[in-house]
């Protein structure tokens, strides 16, 4: 440390320091009188400071508070969006959605285009074996998965596919819809 | 930090919670509760109270519109200080006249005509003292000695460096040590 520690005085003065720098700049205070002149010029500095009062108040605190309020303009409170992983959720709703009903719609458009075909008498082996051949488990298990879902489907299959799961889907992207857009909407100015 | 310090520090965040989401009793609490230490430092940067009760309602104004970004990492007050100071750095640059001291009100304990007098005289004394210093010394040294601010809060406040907050302080006493010499060997 430097003969005198005047480059600390002010910070020690200030209340700055800590540790092992205080009790460096303490131990040296305790004997050196250019040190402590300086630091007790520092305090009567701040002493004579202290003597200029305040502003004089020109208008009360509830005045003054007041014409503030007037002149607040008013502000808009913007939602927060959700972040990070929720967000890429949020967003891959949609497109799964939308995906979906083109799956529906494919699986329909291939299922029309098969029947077509067998009416004007097309490629009939290979039809047959694709409309009138259904995928024959070959165990037990199979069988009985293949009974149990075709027992609880309570609708044909051209329905559940042209009609009731595009509606399903239709309807949870509306609602996706509504939410996002509320999420999104900013409220009344205030 | 004693228990009142820490309740006063919950009840501000909870203020300034509530200010953000548009809620201007809170805000006008907060008003309140900075109003006076937002005053004084633009007092003692210009030399004019009518001047500071003007810029210090500009300053809350624009703390409203911007306190979306305000973040409580650093304290609401250092957050309302740099405003008001960049409002009164700006407003001082384009007035550029000298502020008459002598149309300053000062209140001072009255004790005899006389005396008051002689006070007068030397807290103008000092006050033109602090006035003559570079704005940018000026600043530092009124946040330190008249506020209290740490010289973190002190370069948070005024978006400097903290080596720079120590050098323009001890630039600042070591003028005032100079001009102010006769009053401090009385």
């Amino acid at each position: 440390m430097d003969k005198h520690i005047t480059q600390w005085l002010a910070a020690y003065y200030d209340g700055e320091l800590r540790g092992r720098r205080l009790a460096q700049v303490e131990a040296h205070l305790e004997h050196c009188p250019e040190c402590l002149t300086e630091l007790e010029q520092l305090s009567s500095l701040s002493a004579l400071l202290a003597e200029v009062p305040e502003a004089l108040a020109l208008t009360t605190p509830d005045r003054f508070a007041a014409q503030v309020g007037l002149r607040l303009s008013r502000r808009r409170v913007v939602q927060n969006k959700p972040a990070g992983r929720q967000s890429l959720v949020w967003a891959a709703l949609p497109i799964s959605i939308v995906i979906g009903l083109a799956f529906l719609q494919v699986v329909q458009w291939l299922a029309t285009s098969l029947e077509v075909a067998q009416v004007f008498g097309f490629g009939t082996a290979a039809v047959e074996r694709l409309t009138t051949s259904p995928i024959q488990p070959s165990t037990a298990l199979g069988q009985m998965s293949t009974q149990f879902i075709q027992s609880s489907i309570p609708f044909s299959p051209q329905l559940l596919i042209g009609v009731i799961l595009p509606a399903i889907l239709a309807i949870a992207y509306l609602l996706w819809l509504v939410v996002w857009g509320l999420n999104h909407q900013e409220t009344e100015t205030i | 930090m004693n228990i009142a310090s820490a309740v006063t520090i919950q009840t501000e965040h909870d203020l300034v919670a509530q200010a953000q989401l548009g809620d201007r009793a809170a805000f006008g609490d907060l008003v309140q509760m900075h109003q006076r230490g937002v005053i004084n430092l633009v007092y003692r940067l210009s030399g004019d109270p009518a001047f500071a009760e003007d810029i210090a309602q500009d300053a809350f104004i624009r703390a409203w519109e911007k306190l979306d970004s305000y973040q409580p990492i650093a304290p609401f007050r250092s957050w309302v200080y740099r405003i008001a100071t960049n409002a009164a750095f700006d407003a001082l640059r384009r007035r550029k006249e000298q502020v008459d001291i002598d149309a300053v009100v000062v209140s001072t304990p009255g004790n005899g005509l006389e005396q008051n007098l002689v006070h007068r005289q030397r807290d103008e004394a000092i006050r033109q003292a602090v006035l003559s210093l570079p704005l940018a010394s000026r600043s530092v040294l009124i946040l330190r000695e008249y506020e209290s601010l740490s010289y973190q809060e002190i370069a948070d406040t005024l978006e400097i460096p903290l080596g720079t907050v120590m050098s323009r302080l001890n630039y600042a006493r070591t003028t005032l040590r100079t001009t102010l010499a006769e009053l401090l060997e009385a």
